[in-house]
């Protein structure tokens, strides 16, 4: 059995993930606290994405072990995830497009019933399932399109739905990736201020984030992954003077020799 | 009421209990399916082998009638965890052939010759009329409705239709894509099964070519005319092309080319169906509202 001292909610060891000849992520360790915000940063290509679909259960590791609360959840199928409380947002959005806002969050909220036979023939509109859901809409300001069509909706809107849809699930992590790209600033403002109420409430929130003040306002702890590798880990400030990562990022410094 | 009129009734009603069987499948859950006349075929050779060749009574049958179809329907329907879209609809038309092949084939299901003489439904030792026998098929047209309209609205419906919005989204949302897809082929091919007990105890013989691949495009038509995910939508679509070949009589050597022309101009102009979300109806009746 694992020990568990300080509180981490996620910890992944050693995660080596493999697609055909090409080594995505090599030997990647890194474990999220309760309650933290957590951010992953590194160039494209860098295996953060491959990451997430390995913690969220869309993709099984090649090798290497995942604990989620200090229970080994490797190579569990996403659904599993879910249910545990593993929320997570996809850097394309993936809304359900034909479905109304208020049905795609309610279709996560499902997750309560969707394990239990009887109860998956029962009724979804029900009082008490549509409050839980309003509430929702009201805490991602998402109330005004609820009868909208996912995917008549702006980017920014599709956006938020998603991590409505994720806080459906109850999670006890949110994994957000790229959320931020694309928005406008007042956009980028508003989610910011969603992420540190949804952290507030004790969820623990994972970022990939290409935009560093982004990334410095909300996290406490930062890992740089570069080409599957973990460069390194630490505070905002400390990662974005490293050599190391200035070097993956712009390259190495060259003097011209005479 | 004619003899003839209570034919096509009854007709309808059981290509309304195809065709609302098929959106569970199709409409509800996405997965495409070009097979649907297997289940009908499973569902009413089971039905006249039982009462034929075992002589159980109808509802014995008929119980047992619906739970093979249903179970070969989930056999059947475990290739739609593995491939999606074109190659699903390209299974499921193979899925067709085969059943087809072998009821056509092997003699213990008749053979080239068919099933005949499978008994019509009794009660108290008297058989039923043409006119009761129309009473039953709506009775089961009712459940079909009943049986949809409370999928639509439960869990499992609200699942499915996040299942087939997108897959990969639904199961990191908690929902266990296979689990439903299953469930949606389980109840699509159950359903299919009762109307295939309707088919051979109305026509008392019942031969592997009225099965055959245009009939599960038949059925997929009368889904997609109708607006597939309703549930006016297949039954309109059962209604239209039953009637329609019988319409066109007068010009039966036409009527193959005018059927076909009618899918075209709808999918070129109404690809949601009549009775779908931009269909022409409610926008008449909006029109006409305002």
């Amino acid at each position: 059995m694992e020990v568990n001292k300080s509180k981490k909610i996620i910890e992944i060891q050693d995660v080596v993930k493999i697609f055909g000849g090409l080594k995505a992520l090599d030997r990647v360790s890194i474990s999220v606290e309760e309650s933290e915000i957590f951010g992953i940063v590194g160039p494209n290509g860098a295996g953060k994405t491959t990451l997430f679909n390995i913690i969220s259960g869309v993709l099984k590791p090649t090798s290497g072990k995942i604990f989620f609360n200090g229970k080994d959840v490797s190579g569990q199928p996403p659904y599993k995830m879910a249910q545990m409380g593993i929320g997570r947002t996809f850097q394309v959005v993936r809304p359900f497009s034909f479905m109304s806002v208020f049905e795609n969050i309610m279709a996560a909220y499902g997750v309560r019933f969707y394990h239990n036979i009887t109860k998956s023939f029962s009724k979804w509109k029900k009082e008490e399932y549509v409050k839980d859901v309003m509430l929702i809409l009201l805490k991602t300001e998402l109330f005004e399109y609820k009868e909208r069509r996912a995917d008549t909706l702006p980017l920014g809107v599709q956006r938020k739905l998603e991590i409505a849809r994720a806080l459906a699930l109850n999670p006890k992590v949110l994994l957000l990736d790229e959320s931020f790209s694309g928005l406008s600033f007042s956009e980028i403002d508003e989610l910011k201020k969603l992420v540190f109420n949804i952290n507030n409430e004790g969820v623990s929130i994972v970022v990939i984030e290409h935009n560093m003040p982004v990334v410095m306002d909300l996290c406490k702890t930062v890992a740089v992954l570069n080409y599957g590798k973990k460069l390194v880990q630490g505070s905002p400030k400390e990662v974005v003077s490293n050599p190391d990562v200035i070097e993956a990022y712009i390259g190495k410094k060259q003097y011209a020799q005479s | 009421m004619s003899a003839y009129l209570i034919t096509i009734l009854i007709t309808i009603g059981i290509y309304i209990i195809l065709a609302l069987s098929l959106n569970i499948i199709v409409g509800y859950a996405g997965q495409i399916s070009l097979g649907h006349a297997a289940f009908w075929a499973i569902g009413a050779y089971s039905f006249a082998i039982l009462s034929v060749k075992y002589s159980l009574p109808f509802i014995e049958a008929s119980v047992c009638a619906i739970l093979i179809t249903t179970l070969i329907g989930v056999i059947l329907g475990l290739p739609s965890l593995r491939v999606s879209e074109d190659f699903l609809a390209i299974t499921t038309i193979g899925i067709n052939f085969i059943v087809q092949a072998v009821f056509n084939n092997i003699n213990y299901f008749g053979g080239a010759m068919g099933i005949g003489n499978i008994p019509f439904p009794q009660i108290k030792g008297k058989m039923f009329s043409s006119a009761q026998f129309m009473a039953l098929t709506y009775l089961f047209v009712f459940l079909t409705i009943v049986i949809s309209y409370t999928f639509r609205r439960s869990w499992a419906g609200l699942a499915s239709f996040a299942v087939k919005a997108d897959e990969i989204a639904s199961n990191v949302s908690g929902i266990d894509p296979k689990r439903f897809k299953i469930i949606a082929f389980a109840i699509g091919s159950a359903l299919a099964g009762l109307a295939g007990i309707l088919y051979a105890s109305f026509m008392g013989f019942i031969s592997a070519n009225d099965f055959s691949f245009p009939v599960s495009v038949t059925i997929l038509a009368m889904v997609m005319v109708g607006g597939e995910n309703t549930i006016t939508g297949p039954i309109f679509g059962a209604f239209l092309l039953v009637l329609l070949p019988e319409i066109f009589r007068p010009i039966h050597n036409y009527r193959m080319l005018l059927y076909g022309l009618l899918l075209v101009v709808m999918m070129r102009f109404q690809p949601s169906g009549f009775f779908g979300e931009k269909g022409i109806v409610w926008k008449l009746i909006r029109v006409k509202k305002s």
